[in-house]
């Protein structure tokens, strides 16, 4: 053989390799964990992808010990086992989250309220409890008066950034940061990321590193439609998405849905005229707990004021209207409408 | 003139490579496309990854109409017209049941109870939100 047949040999042996080597990672892209009562994707690309998904869950695990309503154990469950007057010594984190729960407490007039959770645990939604497709009935309106005594982020807890400590005012109130722990949990992946290129999807949070991939946003009403989204667009670097929706966790009751994100001022599910509320953190300007915690606002404010917060937030968001219509505020990210 | 342009190619070509050369050569070529074929799965043909606890279990293509029994019974995932569901499954919470069906344009179906998750390999979208 002369000189160029063998590099073509070389060349296209070279290329067979590599391609099959490719072949046999291609299922290895995504790595699957259960942690916070929802699961964690991890679609990795680069070598070692499995510790690095291994690192990033485990870290996901200490946080939950720390933060998880569900975890007696945790600066969550002792302050909600707490009796009135008892002061609770909590971890950073912690108080991280709950200055992210009061900043959009207070931006969105206490419709994002982490002491709602005795209303959730009242109508039968929170995490473990909820059955999908059961028979299911509304709270009484007594019982609904009475859990709403219990709510008021501003009233039934104090707490203190410098010490880190919280103390209970209201005996029986209870915390979840529910509604942050995810998005700050995608944010922070996406933070300690450096350049290896990864898609985080932790129970629908959505987290872009060192690539952009494209994101559906999910049909709130899969038996309308033949896609399981609306729409889609891209996820640029260092960008969260999340969406609140009313269509997990609800039932049915007297041809009425009623669903998860209870409205606090009133103690009955969210009245926005939303069926889901998607919110992107367009150019990183404002962090994934945040916007975990506006996308649950927005379900509860509605349309009009949802596109104010947005604004004032300097995110991006994708609107469900109950006519199954929707509103697109993504400035210049081209939004596509799925067929 | 295009008759003799055509001899002195061959001609070129003949003191290029050697018979064996080429069969070398038209192997490897074979090589490479069946490579390829295999990471693009060949005919756009698309696949319902399901892992269970963690791990890759089943590789279902969404063109073959199947029903396929997990954890000794406890969970059925059904692939028909292209679409895969759950149509059963020995969970508390009955949301994968209930989810939206899964189509080659992306999704994925999670069990949590049962540490079951369907995904769509390489749909349209990378993750839906």
């Amino acid at each position: 053989m002369n000189k160029i047949v063998r590099l073509l040999v070389l060349v296209l042996v070279l290329v067979t390799l590599t391609v099959s080597l490719a072949a046999c990672g291609r299922a290895e892209r995504f790595y699957f964990h259960e942690v916070f009562g929802t699961f964690l994707e991890l679609d990795v690309q680069g070598s070692g992808r499995k510790d690095f998904a291994d690192s990033v869950y485990d870290g996901f695990k200490a946080d939950e010990a720390l933060i998880s309503a569900d975890i007696a154990s945790s600066d969550i469950g002792r302050i909600n086992a707490a009796a009135a007057g008892e002061t609770v010594r909590c971890s950073e984190i912690t108080m991280n989250l709950l200055s992210v729960c009061e900043k959009v407490y207070l931006a969105t007039d206490g419709a994002y309220d982490p002491t709602v959770y005795p209303l959730v645990m009242l109508w039968g939604f929170a995490a473990g409890d909820f059955v999908a497709g059961g028979n299911y009935a509304p709270p009484t309106e007594e019982s609904i008066v009475q859990a709403l005594s219990l709510v008021g982020f501003d009233r039934v807890f104090d707490i203190d950034y410098e010490s880190g400590t919280v103390t209970k005012l209201v005996e029986g109130a209870a915390l979840d940061l529910g509604g942050v722990a995810k998005g700050y949990e995608v944010q922070k992946t996406v933070d300690g990321g450096g350049d290896r290129k990864f898609l985080i999807n932790f129970g629908g949070n959505i987290g872009a590193n060192s690539a952009r991939y494209t994101v559906g946003i999910s049909a709130p009403r899969a038996e309308m439609s033949t896609l399981a989204y609306i729409g889609t667009f891209v996820l640029e670097s260092g960008e969260t998405v999340t969406t609140s929706g009313d269509y997990e966790r609800y039932f049915e009751y007297g041809g009425k849905r009623y669903f998860h994100i209870i409205d606090p001022a009133t103690g009955y599910p969210a009245d926005g005229g939303l069926l889901s509320a998607t919110v992107v953190t367009l150019g990183g300007a404002t962090d994934g707990a945040t916007a975990d915690a506006l996308a649950t606002a927005m379900m509860i404010v509605g349309e009009e004021r949802a596109v104010q917060l947005a604004e004032i937030f300097g995110v991006g968001c994708v609107l469900v209207r109950s006519d199954m219509t929707v509103a697109v505020h993504l400035g210049d990210r081209e939004y596509t409408p799925a067929m | 003139m295009k008759k003799s342009d055509g001899n002195a190619v061959r001609r070129s070509l003949a003191t290029l490579f050697r018979k064996g050369d080429i069969i070398v050569l038209a192997l490897l070529v074979v090589a490479v496309v069946l490579s390829v074929v295999a990471v693009t799965g060949g005919d756009d043909g698309n696949f319902a990854l399901v892992h269970i606890d963690g791990e890759l279990k089943y590789s279902l293509p969404l063109d073959r109409d199947a029903s396929v029994d997990i954890l000794d019974g406890a969970m059925t995932i059904v692939v028909e017209d292209g679409r895969v569901f759950v149509s059963r499954s020995e969970c508390p919470e009955q949301l994968c049941v209930h989810g939206a069906p899964l189509t080659a344009a992306g999704g994925m179906t999670v069990c949590l109870p049962n540490k079951v998750i369907i995904k769509i390999d390489s749909g349209e979208v990378d993750a839906i939100s």
